[in-house]
């Protein structure tokens, strides 16, 4: 019982890592129709930075957490002004341009952590110590809970952001129609350049606290962005509630499969359910189904 | 003939190199080059001329490789084993993966197929009695072709000509029907649907196609290094295979060997490679992607063109090239005996659409309330009102595109409700669109001849080979395309650019797609818009001409004046309910009409005026 508990919080944890890392990679797809396979180098380099910044360089956390933010924020904007604006100007987000320039500029990233940090992974002591809590029987690390609580709020707040913000709202306006958000005087581009803002900000923010759970390698990237977009297909592209489920489900099913057959059971588990909701419910498991006219 | 044989020369030529360089080293650059074509001519197949975008190359790649090891080990080495088994391994994962993914858009089938990627290393480090796991699987036996076993040389000299014939099976395949209907699709998946195409099972069958060279290049993976681990098949292989494609350009048959000779002879030539891949394929596919989206070979293509077009000056500024004037008909008796000619032989007529009580509602507003209609063979239904009055939403709902709460629609006395647009095409209801859906580099004959590919299916082989059948089915298309442009009086056009005609032509090129489908019903959605009077009296000639040989029309405009010359039942819609209906005298006097549609004005040309107005 102890351990099946224990597995709990730890299944959630590692779920909310993916919830944090969806709500960055769904803001992008609401506000622009892309997937950016980018974020998969941000990740790598928001992470790898902030061993850098709070292992090797010995900044405090406020400071380092600040650099971060400010940081992976502005590669996140350059992104989108120099890979991704000039492809919108002709095609639009039904041409393939974009896939290259997105892989391009995750691969490059990822290439460049090879190169400075090597292949192998790296991790930063949490602040909140190691000592474990017992709740409902089960053990949770300082970092774990903070995870979970922080994901918790992310959702909280994105959904805020964009529902309550004028930014947001402009967002699911040209989320909706495009056309009709241009022609009710949104700046489409204005919106596309803020999602990246917001989104790498969200990274800079969050990589620090997620890092003793996921590690910082050149490899994690891949990984969280498929997780999450697990979890997103699992709750629903643009439906924040959704994502939180499914983050929590995808971290469960991969913890529990790890603790009962092994670590390799986890991800090939997820990749069947992936599979299973896109064959029989497209839309996620709380998604509507639109219906599309000419 | 002489081409055939030169390229077959060519291609042994090539094939034979391990005698005639006798170099280890340049033979394995050449294996690798082949190896990574494949892969690279797989992606450029779906991502090219499909649109769908698959990263799962690699892993699949993988998979196949796995199975050809398996096969060689424990049932038999020879490559007619193995090879097979390689291959339906490879389209076995790519239909798992595929079937969930392709339903949704081209992003899905990336993360799923890119997610099998990731997975990959998992899945062997499971199966170690099968894959080795992680240290993978050796002692692999050499490949076996007739009970003697393959030495490198000769597993180079399968290399190329399995590539070769590859190349040019693909080529075949492109240049068919299949591949207009991809160019169609790629253009509109509205008007796919339109002509009876199924989106899900097009793309199916490309990607499905584009597995087959993966399922080769996992079969040579192992023939050549007898050794399988996970290792290979990750992501940079992924970004290779990608910066390849981009590279050398996915919509021609080339790309993918210009894409994968420059990668070995570039990149990979540096020993610091390894280390520097991933940066090195980033970099590449950023400058790629934003200078070349066509990729070098469609830099070529340019490039040829533009030459040709240059030497051909002066016999291009003959023939008018933008505002080409229309030949005026013969007589319109002449073109009414060649359309009920064209619908005799195709053994399809007019039949009687009834619509009872269809409603439907978007979000609050009712667009369609309680709407009747009957529509007669040999006649033309109009149907007018103001902008928003449902008259569209009428016409989707009759071609299946909106499905209507109540009410029953039904052609011929079988019930249409709740079909796709697909499959009431395919049983005759034949549209056209406001604005006309004509694809790019598509010639008018080809434009209107995609309308027949699911009236005489033709499979993928028959096409790939270019068979007794292919060829038979090919001029079947042409002869039947031909004839709806005569019909429509363009057969000065039939070899011109579809797209590039001006738009009273494209939408002659519409109805002319409408007729080789060999409708049961045209539903024609404001043909008029948007043209001159003379470019609507030519349209309307056809119009008449298609109701003079007993087709079922329906006519939804805007312009009173088009209805009034040539309908002989008029349905006047106002804010989704029908307000009046009746010949068209009866309607151009009728009060609620005037009030709505005429904004209390009875139209200019009263009812005493003899029906001679500007289109008759």
């Amino acid at each position: 019982m102890t351990s099946i508990m224990t597995t709990f919080w730890s299944g959630l944890a590692v779920g909310s890592t993916y919830i944090l890392v969806a709500l960055q990679f769904d803001l992008i797809y609401t506000a622009t129709r892309i997937f950016n396979f980018g974020q998969t180098g941000l990740l790598v380099i928001s992470s790898l930075m902030s061993y850098v910044l709070l292992v090797q360089l010995q900044v405090s956390w406020i400071l380092s957490v600040l650099i971060l933010t400010v940081g992976v924020a502005g590669l996140s904007v350059a992104q989108e002004y120099f890979t991704i604006r000039p492809l919108m100007k002709h095609g639009g987000a039904d041409s393939h341009g974009w896939v290259l320039t997105t892989l391009g500029v995750g691969s490059a990233l990822q290439g460049t952590a090879l190169l400075i940090w090597g292949p192998d992974p790296r991790t930063v002591p949490f602040p909140g110590g190691i000592d474990p809590l017992t709740i409902l029987n089960g053990r949770v690390l300082p970092v774990e809970l903070t995870v979970i609580i922080l994901a918790i709020i992310a959702t909280v707040g994105m959904r805020l952001f964009l529902t309550r913000s004028r930014m947001g709202l402009a967002t699911l306006a040209t989320a909706a129609d495009r056309d009709l958000a241009m022609l009710r005087g949104v700046n489409v581009a204005g919106v596309s350049m803020a999602s990246f803002a917001v989104s790498g900000a969200l990274v800079g923010v969050t990589t620090a606290i997620v890092v003793p759970i996921t590690f910082a390698s050149v490899d994690m990237g891949q990984q969280l962005i498929m997780f999450a977009f697990s979890a997103i297909a699992i709750g629903g592209f643009g439906n924040q509630a959704g994502t939180l489920f499914g983050g929590f489900v995808v971290g469960l099913v991969q913890a529990y499969c790890s603790l009962f057959i092994g670590p390799d059971a986890g991800p090939i588990a997820i990749m069947i359910m992936l599979l299973a909701v896109l064959l029989l419910r497209p839309a996620g498991l709380f998604g509507a189904s639109s219906t599309r006219a000419i | 003939m002489w081409r055939i044989i030169i390229t077959a020369i060519a291609v042994l030529f090539v094939a034979a190199l391990p005698w005639i360089l006798a170099s280890p080293h340049w033979i394995g650059q050449f294996s690798e080059m082949a190896f990574i074509a494949f892969l690279i001519g797989s992606i450029n197949l779906s991502r090219g001329y499909a649109g769908q975008l698959s990263l799962g190359q690699a892993a699949i790649c993988a998979v196949a490789a796995y199975t050809v090891a398996f096969f060689s080990i424990h049932v038999s080495s020879s490559v007619f084993v193995t090879m097979p088994a390689g291959v339906i391994a490879a389209l076995l994962v790519g239909a798992i993966i595929g079937i969930p993914a392709l339903r949704l858009n081209s992003w899905t089938l990336a993360s799923a197929t890119f997610f099998a990627v990731i997975v990959l290393p998992n899945v062997v480090n499971l199966t170690p009695a099968i894959t080795g796991g992680i240290n993978g699987l050796s002692g692999i036996p050499a490949p076996s072709l007739f009970g003697w076993s393959l030495d490198q040389n000769w597993i180079f000299f399968l290399t190329i000509v399995l590539f070769a014939l590859w190349t040019w099976g693909i080529t075949n395949f492109v240049h068919s029907r299949h591949g207009d209907a991809l160019k169609t699709m790629r253009k509109s998946e509205l008007l796919t649907r339109s002509i009876g195409i199924s989106n899900f099972q097009l793309k199916l069958m490309v990607y499905l196609l584009a597995s087959i060279p993966i399922g080769i290049a996992g079969a040579l993976f192992i023939y050549r290094f007898q050794f399988v681990s996970a290792s290979p098949f990750s992501f940079p292989l992924v970004v290779g295979v990608m910066a390849g494609s981009q590279l050398g350009g996915a919509m021609s048959p080339w790309g993918a060997l210009v894409g994968a000779v420059i990668l070995q002879l570039g990149p990979a030539q540096s020993s610091e490679f390894r280390q520097a891949s991933l940066l090195i394929y980033g970099i590449l596919m950023l400058v790629v992607g934003l200078a070349l989206p066509n990729g070098l070979t469609g830099v070529a293509e340019n490039w040829y063109r533009k030459v040709r077009a240059h030497k051909n000056v002066d016999t291009v500024n003959d023939v008018p090239q933008t505002t080409p004037t229309r030949i005026p008909l013969p007589n319109d008796a002449a073109v009414g005996a060649y359309v009920a000619e064209l619908f005799a032989t195709r053994g399809r007529k007019g039949e009687k659409l009834e619509v009872r009580g269809v409603s439907k509602a978007f979000g609050g507003v009712r667009a369609l309330d309680d709407v009747s209609l009957d529509a007669e063979p040999g006649r033309i239904t109009g149907l007018i009102g103001a902008n928003g009055s449902g008259k569209t939403t009428l016409l989707n709902i009759i071609s299946g595109y909106l499905i209507a709460e109540d009410g029953k629609v039904s052609l011929g006395g079988e019930p249409l409700k709740g079909k796709s647009p697909t499959v009431l095409a395919r049983a005759g209801v034949r549209r056209t669109f406001q604005t006309p859906i004509i694809p790019e580099t598509m010639t008018t004959t080809e434009a209107v001849a995609i309308a027949r590919y699911e009236l005489e299916p033709l499979g993928i082989i028959p096409a790939v080979l270019q068979s007794a059948k292919f060829r038979q089915v090919a001029a079947a298309d042409r002869e039947a395309a031909l004839e709806a442009l005569g019909a429509c009086d363009l057969d000065a056009y039939a070899d011109r650019e579809a797209s590039s005609l001006p738009l009273g032509l494209r939408r002659l090129v519409e109805v002319a797609r409408v007729i080789a489908g060999a409708p049961r019903i045209v539903l024609l959605d404001e043909p008029a818009a948007g043209l001159e009077e003379r470019e609507i009296a030519d349209l309307l000639n056809v119009v008449r001409a298609l109701r003079n040989a007993g087709m079922t029309v329906i006519l939804i405009e805007h312009n009173f004046n088009v209805i009034r010359a040539v309908a002989d039942v008029v349905y006047v819609l106002d804010r989704g309910r029908l307000i009046a209906q009746g010949e068209v005298d009866q309607i151009a006097t009728d009060p609620a009409v005037i009030e709505s549609y005429f904004g209390g004005h009875a139209p200019i040309a009263t009812t005493s005026a003899p029906l001679t107005g500007p289109y008759a």
